[in-house]
């Protein structure tokens, strides 16, 4: 049997390692990707402000994939035809993306496939926004980070010279996802600033979709501390205040002209803020891939939602906030054809997990559910494990569930990087889709929904660092590692 | 845009702040900061369909 992975990120590199390791020598698996790197997307933010350099957060994907026999395509996946084209086995086309072949058309016939193709940065929405063509920058992969911490030098060295800078962090549109990103990087920009020493010269605000601080697109956290049920809210608002950032909550950024962002709030009312420098994250879609039958006929609409994210066995039929459920989120991840899956962003949720907005300007203000980092990896492996049991007792069932609604995460969200006089926000929350049937009035487990913020964190933040750096290269004993 | 009246925001006092870069009070932190973490990541680990 054939299994073949589209996209080698966190979900796709994790599912095509432990297939290879479950099914063995017997069957072959195939990574197509048109990324010749691996990236610890987490670590971008250390890039972003120059603790960091792009070789310490990836490394090439050839030297592990040969390693472990995993055949590797560098190309870009465009289409899919699960039912093979006039009598041929399923297959998927894509376009090189390798040197000596640049452009030329690639086709890879598979038995199972992984759709793990992660997100279009799609900095088009918005006007203006991301570092090619528009005025802001990004931390969304290391190449963004190198330019962004470029930019931070320099402004850096004309605060020495006396000058003072507006420093705009946080979500480029309205229904962006991946707060978490623009929270880490607003206080790691902070605390470069202190360290050095122009941080007087700086005004730095937080804008994001966000209704309020601490949400993260999961309808915010409720922890136990010290005998009271806490919000996220107060503590990130706690922190903000501290650090002296101001913010700006529940907005749509509408477009970026002349170093100046237009954004709206429920208000509808148009409002502008200046900035030197600033970092905002790019709402997210799916990379366009395509679909077509046995005939040819484009059956797009079938596999994919309108923004080109995968349907799986999640339920789709819109349904009001009111009526939203935890089992509403997919388990196996499998598609209405057994032998394709589709992990990690790619993946398309069945609705946001924060209360979606529209503003009376029709503008949503909505974020995004997060789908990163823990979640996806666990997918990965879990869909893996799925595969190989299904080749191997030759059966069209999934056997391994991994539901946001059952799936924690633990996420350790920098504030600063230093040994000693570092801080990150360690949180961890069970479940990440809030399930108010089995636990009410908050909808998440007290005892798995922690949170605090201190040096350990900080130290936590940078072990994971080298610990999924190592499991990622596939070295000895990288599968004991949990995801 | 929402507003915040920052007067009613909880604010750490100076032993608060100085407990969270305290190195022994952060190494007992980091201890169990990992048993909080592994407990929730074992739990999440159970992904077998057994119905």
């Amino acid at each position: 049997m054939k299994a073949l992975v589209l996209g080698a990120g966190v979900s796709g590199h994790t599912a095509a390692m432990y297939l290879k390791r479950f099914l063995g020598k017997d069957h072959s698996v195939t990574v197509m990707t048109p990324n010749k790197k691996w990236n610890w997307i987490p670590s971008n933010i250390w890039v972003g402000v120059g603790k960091m350099t792009p070789d310490q957060v990836t490394f090439d994907l050839k030297t592990v994939y040969d390693k472990h026999n995993i055949e590797y395509v560098t190309a870009k996946a465009t289409e899919i035809y699960p039912e093979g084209l006039n009598g041929s086995k399923p297959f998927v086309k894509g376009t090189s993306t390798a040197p000596e072949a640049m452009g030329t058309d690639v086709t890879v016939e598979y038995d199972y496939l992984i759709n793990a193709t992660g997100p279009k940065l799609n900095f088009s929405a918005t006007p203006g926004l991301g570092p090619e063509h528009g005025q802001t920058v990004s931390v969304c992969t290391f190449d963004h980070a190198h330019h962004a911490n470029e930019d931070l030098k320099r402004m850096i060295a004309e605060m020495k010279a006396g000058a003072k800078k507006t420093f705009v962090i946080g979500t480029g549109h309205g229904t962006c996802t991946c707060q978490g990103a623009g929270f880490e990087y607003v206080f790691n920009l902070a605390f470069e600033l202190k360290e050095a020493g122009v941080r007087d010269k700086a005004k730095i605000i937080y804008i994001t979709n966000e209704s309020e601080l601490g949400d993260f697109g999961v309808g915010e956290l409720h922890i136990l501390h010290q005998g009271f049920i806490t919000s996220s809210k107060l503590f990130a608002e706690s922190l903000f205040a501290e650090k002296n950032i101001d913010w700006i909550t529940e907005v749509h950024v509408k477009k970026i002209e002349n170093k100046t962002i237009y954004y709206e709030g429920m208000d509808g009312i148009e409002q502008t803020l200046p900035f030197d420098f600033s970092m905002l994250i790019p709402p997210f879609s799916g990379v366009g891939l395509k679909a077509f039958d046995k005939s040819g006929e484009d059956i797009t609409s079938e596999l994919f939602t309108p923004n080109g994210f995968m349907k799986v066995d999640g339920k789709y039929d819109p349904i009001p906030y009111e009526e939203w459920c935890s089992t509403d989120w997919p388990k196996t991840y499998q598609t209405k054809y057994y032998n394709i899956f589709s992990i990690g962003i790619a993946f398309a949720p069945p609705h946001a997990i924060s209360k979606p907005l529209k503003n009376p300007n029709g503008f949503m203000i909505a974020p995004a559910p997060p789908r990163t980092g823990m979640p996806s990896a666990i997918m990965g492996r879990v869909v893996a494990q799925s595969i190989a049991d299904m080749i191997k007792s030759n059966s069209k069932t999934p056997t391994q569930r991994a539901s946001m609604a059952y799936l924690g995460a633990a996420c350790v969200a920098s504030a600063g990087m230093s040994p000693l006089s570092g801080l990150a926000a360690s949180i961890t929350m069970y479940p990440i889709v809030p399930n108010f049937k089995k636990y009410p009035g908050y909808g998440r487990d007290f005892k798995y929904t922690t949170g605090e913020v201190g040096l350990a964190g900080h130290w936590i933040k940078q072990i994971l660092h080298y610990m999924f750096m190592y499991k990622a290269k596939g070295l000895p004993f990288w599968w004991i590692i949990p995801e | 845009m929402k507003k915040v009246n920052k007067k009613n925001i909880l604010i750490p006092i100076e032993k608060t702040i100085a407990m969270r870069t305290n190195l022994p009070w952060q190494i007992y932190r980091f201890a169990v900061i990992n048993i909080r973490m592994l407990k929730m990541i074992w739990k999440s680990h159970q992904t077998e369909i057994k119905d």
